[in-house]
């Protein structure tokens, strides 16, 4: 039987208020028991590296918070690959380099290792000041609604797994 | 890392000799990891595509489209490598729970040992082709030399690294020496005596402490011979050192202090060049304890006897020389911490560097361009500070603000990221 290598990466700071949203998100997918190839990692701002915790997955999600101007906080978005916005400034560190460029980056470098389909799971956030733990109601509320829109990934993936190309 | 030598100085207990050699050997994997990416996504950019190219090719991709696709895969591939190598150790590559008081949790296997020393051979190419590219992109382009060794980029302070009983680099253990800005060892300390020798300065409008050398007091933000701010990371690393314990790297070291002038080197960008032959270094050190055959022992751990009461561990991390501090009860609960990270030890330079490069490119008369607003991040980036580890929303921007004032000190314009 076909495994697909599924990778869900929950980005954010746990000590930086609403950003933590993505690892929130994570966490509670966690909870539910998944099949072998279903990888799920706190991925913290990993920058560069989530090319790292992807390569040789058939499909990934990303979950990370979305600092949007006139948006309330609270909104799950949902972004194929090309849909994601493109950070308009350089990286001023390792970990400051967007979603849109790392992938772009590995799709022109390693088109072959990395997940044929990506998907970012967004929740627009309200306060992402450091030193604070703990979410905005608002955004807190979403998470229920952001990690069921990863379980809708993961499981219409599994179901279509005879069609994952890295299986194990 | 560091906590888990404080917390072996805390219970009182060395780690045994494979245990050192495991941690150095993951630790070494860490910092091929973290220089790659800074070199290639970072300091690259400005110099592969010139630091006035526009920002949309200013970047990674602008590099891998200039110095060809397969180096992308190269950067991609080492930095898996080194993932691979601390996942294999310690079960998971980021945040694992791997160092215990005394030891580690996890060995190699021969097998895993063969791995990883395959792995490392290909490392010390690619350390070696990125020394090349540097050589060809940068060094022989005599405007990017003059860009370094020019007054922009210039800070004359002491410096700061972690050496080994002969005074070479060496990123997980030894002593802390400090060197003046003629390049005159002014101390070496133990982990244990570092409040000794260094004091955090505080300022009221940040939460980040500015460290500075107890010696001379806190002289502001001054550069000079008697400045009591130091620099640590690549370009403090290697001032600080008197050479490099492995054959490549010292030879890359060599060239770059006969290139730049003699030690120290004061030139903020000349951090680039450092962080290569830390590659090359830590490239070679793993390959090194890789075919140590000590690396495959089952003795792994010492298991702590004594009370628990107070410790410090210091280590290099990439962004300089890191310390963590904790005192503990008797059941081993920490009471007090105290932690000196490596970006805080740059905190005063950085500002300082940062000031010094817009100062001189923002003048009467001359266009606040996207060039002359990059020549001042130049300043930034070349440290790798982890501000920007903050957070990390898409949309989310690291706020930047320049603001320029006019010959009355009246603010004349603010330009934002």
């Amino acid at each position: 039987m076909a495994v697909c290598r599924i990778v869900v990466l929950g980005c954010g700071n746990v000590f930086a208020g609403d950003d933590a949203v993505g690892i929130e998100v994570v966490r509670e997918v966690a909870k539910e028991p998944w099949p072998d190839g279903v990888t799920i990692y706190e991925a913290g701002a990993p920058g560069l590296g989530m090319l790292d915790l992807m390569l040789g997955n058939d499909k990934a999600v990303i979950v990370d918070a979305v600092l949007a101007a006139g948006m309330p906080p609270g909104q799950v978005i949902r972004w194929r690959e090309e849909e994601v916005p493109r950070k308009e400034t350089p990286p001023l560190s390792v970990h400051d380099i967007g979603v849109r460029d790392a992938l772009e980056f590995g799709r022109k470098a390693m088109p072959e290792d990395l997940p044929d389909e990506v998907v970012v799971i967004g929740i627009t956030v309200a306060n992402v000041e450091p030193w604070h733990m703990g979410l905005d109601p608002a955004v807190s509320g979403a998470v229920p609604r952001a990690a069921e829109a990863v379980r809708r990934e993961i499981r219409r993936w599994l179901e279509g797994a005879d069609r994952c190309t890295k299986s194990v | 890392m560091a906590s888990g030598k404080a917390i072996d100085a805390v219970f009182g207990v060395e780690p045994t000799p494979a245990a050192k050699k495991l941690r150095e050997l993951f630790y070494s994997a860490h910092f091929v990891h973290s220089h790659i990416a800074h070199f290639y996504a970072l300091a690259a950019p400005d110099f592969v595509m010139g630091p006035d190219a526009d920002p949309a090719v200013r970047n990674v991709l602008g590099v891998i489209g200039k110095v060809g696709l397969e180096i992308g895969g190269e950067v991609i591939k080492h930095r898996a490598y080194a993932q691979q190598i601390q996942a294999m150790l310690g079960g998971k590559a980021t945040h694992p729970a791997w160092t215990l008081p005394g030891g580690v949790s996890k060995g190699l296997t021969e097998e895993e040992r063969k791995q990883v020393e395959e792995m490392a051979k290909s490392c010390v190419e690619f350390a070696k082709f990125s020394l090349k590219l540097f050589d060809d992109v940068v060094l022989k382009n005599q405007a990017y030399v003059d860009l370094i060794l020019g007054d922009t980029y210039k800070l004359v302070t002491n410096y700061m690294g972690l050496v080994d009983e002969n005074n070479k680099i060496n990123f997980y253990d030894g002593k802390v020496r400090v060197v003046d800005t003629e390049g005159k060892e002014l101390f070496k300390y133990s982990p244990r005596e570092y409040v000794d020798y260094v004091a955090e300065h505080v300022e009221p409008y940040s939460y980040l402490k500015y460290p500075y050398l107890k010696k001379f007091g806190w002289t502001g933000f001054t550069e000079g011979p008697g400045t009591a701010i130091y620099q640590v990371a690549p370009l403090g690393r290697i001032n600080a050192c008197d050479g490099m314990a492995t054959p490549l790297a010292q030879e890359a070291y060599e060239k770059f202090f006969a290139t730049l002038g003699g030690r120290p080197v004061h030139a903020v960008l000349a951090t680039h060049w450092a962080r290569l032959v830390e590659l090359m270094y830590a490239a070679e050190r793993l390959l090194e304890l890789a075919q140590d055959e000590e690396v495959t022992s089952p003795d792994i751990r010492n298991i702590p006897t004594g009370v628990p009461k107070e410790g410090v561990g210091i280590l290099e991390a990439p962004r300089g020389t890191l310390t963590h501090h904790y005192a503990t009860d008797a059941n081993g609960i920490v009471v007090k911490a105290n932690l000196i990270v490596g970006t805080t030890n740059n905190n005063a330079p950085i500002s300082m560097a940062v000031k010094k490069a817009a100062m001189s490119v923002i003048k009467p008369g001359v266009e606040i361009t996207n060039g002359v607003l990059n020549m001042i991040e130049m300043a930034f980036r070349a440290y790798d500070p982890c501000f920007s580890c903050a957070t990390h929303a898409i949309l989310g921007e690291l706020p930047l603000k320049v603001n320029i004032y006019d010959s009355k000190g009246e603010l004349a314009k603010t330009l934002s990221r």
